[in-house]
């Protein structure tokens, strides 16, 4: 028994007063009281209850991308003649959503659009880029106005989740087998899931406007 | 009888010896690790100057005629991943090499004495291109 009660009056209504108090003054007491004894075992409640992960912005996972794009060409040939490629390639996988699309230009050998679709073929892309490519510098376009230099990104959130990101940016890169140097113009897209994942890039290189390094 | 058993033994004695000579031909053809031909080269390079430099030619020939077939063997490690500049070095250095032996064998001391003397910008060539040291000394290679 928390109190003793005793009937009271005000006016004609009956009033109940416990101790001494009148009622909605223990209601208020005690309300309090619940809250002091409940706040932690609240509070550690909401702690771990499931929270959506903090958005990560769109334009820093495409600088990811193209940090680990030109680390691709990080890695040594053992002595007794193996490729040690495996860990850029895995490093630069890590980006993709299992079920990614990754879109580039045809080869020398090849016509039309070029799809890899999963990480199993995207991870065939990555491993022939690796091999094929030295002194990768896929660098961002920097815009200059009013003296004031900016590498920009173009973002988006998209109605359904997940972002979007894209940049003009300079391919630099020299050929493993012949040691040539080009510099090419190009632009990417991003579709970033709601995760950061990359769930689509769709990559573009202006071939024609392929200049060599001397 | 007795004559059958013996031309069966001689015939499977033949197919043993013949995949043991297959196998070994086969382990004597596998590349070397790429570290010891460096090495290899690097002690053949400095036996060939100490001799040039004294102007012996035999022992000219012999190191020169040895790093011929140590490039050849780097020039067989590049060939498979097709790298020109590697692969091109490797030539130039082997071809020297071969020219340097033909000068010792002539006995002519400027001719081997001016070919040894270009043999190391090959070696600089690739090492700028190819060769990168690790903080703790030792080296890998890029590709």
């Amino acid at each position: 028994m928390l109190a003793y009660v005793t009937p009271g009056h005000r006016g004609n209504e009956k009033t109940f007063r416990i101790l001494g108090v009148s009622e909605p003054l223990c209601v208020g007491i005690v309300v309090l009281i619940l809250a002091i004894v409940l706040w932690p075992h609240l509070s550690n409640a909401q702690s771990s209850s499931p929270q959506k992960p903090p958005l990560i912005k769109p334009e820093d996972l495409a600088n990811e991308w193209f940090i680990r794009l030109n680390e691709l060409d990080d890695w040594y040939i053992s002595y007794d003649g193996k490729e040690e490629n495996q860990k850029v390639v895995d490093r630069f996988l890590e980006l993709y959503a299992d079920d990614a699309f990754h879109q580039v230009g045809p080869s020398a050998t090849q016509i039309g659009p070029v799809i890899f679709h999963g990480k199993d073929a995207i991870r065939k892309w990555a491993d022939d880029f690796s091999k094929k490519y030295v002194a990768l510098n896929y660098r961002i376009e920097y815009k200059t106005r009013k003296e004031k230099p900016l590498q920009p990104f173009y973002a988006i959130q998209f109605p359904w989740g997940g972002t979007g990101a894209s940049t003009q940016f300079e391919a630099i890169f020299t050929n493993r087998d012949d040691r040539r140097q080009y510099v090419v113009p190009g632009a990417v897209f991003f579709m970033f899931d709601e995760s950061g994942k990359i769930d689509n890039v769709r990559l573009y290189l202006l071939q024609n406007e392929a200049v060599e390094i001397a | 009888m007795l004559r059958s058993i013996s031309g069966t033994m001689a015939r499977h004695c033949l197919l043993v010896v013949a995949v043991v000579v297959l196998g070994l031909s086969v382990t004597s053809a596998q590349a070397r690790p790429y570290n010891v031909i460096m090495k290899d080269v690097a002690s053949a390079s400095g036996a060939l100057r100490k001799s040039v430099d004294a102007s012996d030619f035999a022992g000219s020939l012999e190191h020169s005629q040895r790093l011929e077939r140590l490039f050849k063997e780097t020039e067989d490690f590049w060939t498979k991943f097709k790298t020109k500049d590697a692969i091109d070095a490797a030539v130039g250095a082997k071809e020297l090499s071969a020219s340097i032996a033909a000068a010792a064998n002539a006995k002519d001391a400027q001719k081997m004495k001016t070919a040894a003397g270009g043999l190391g910008k090959f070696c600089t060539s690739c090492h700028d291109s190819h060769r990168e040291q690790m903080p703790d000394k030792s080296y890998r290679i890029r590709p």
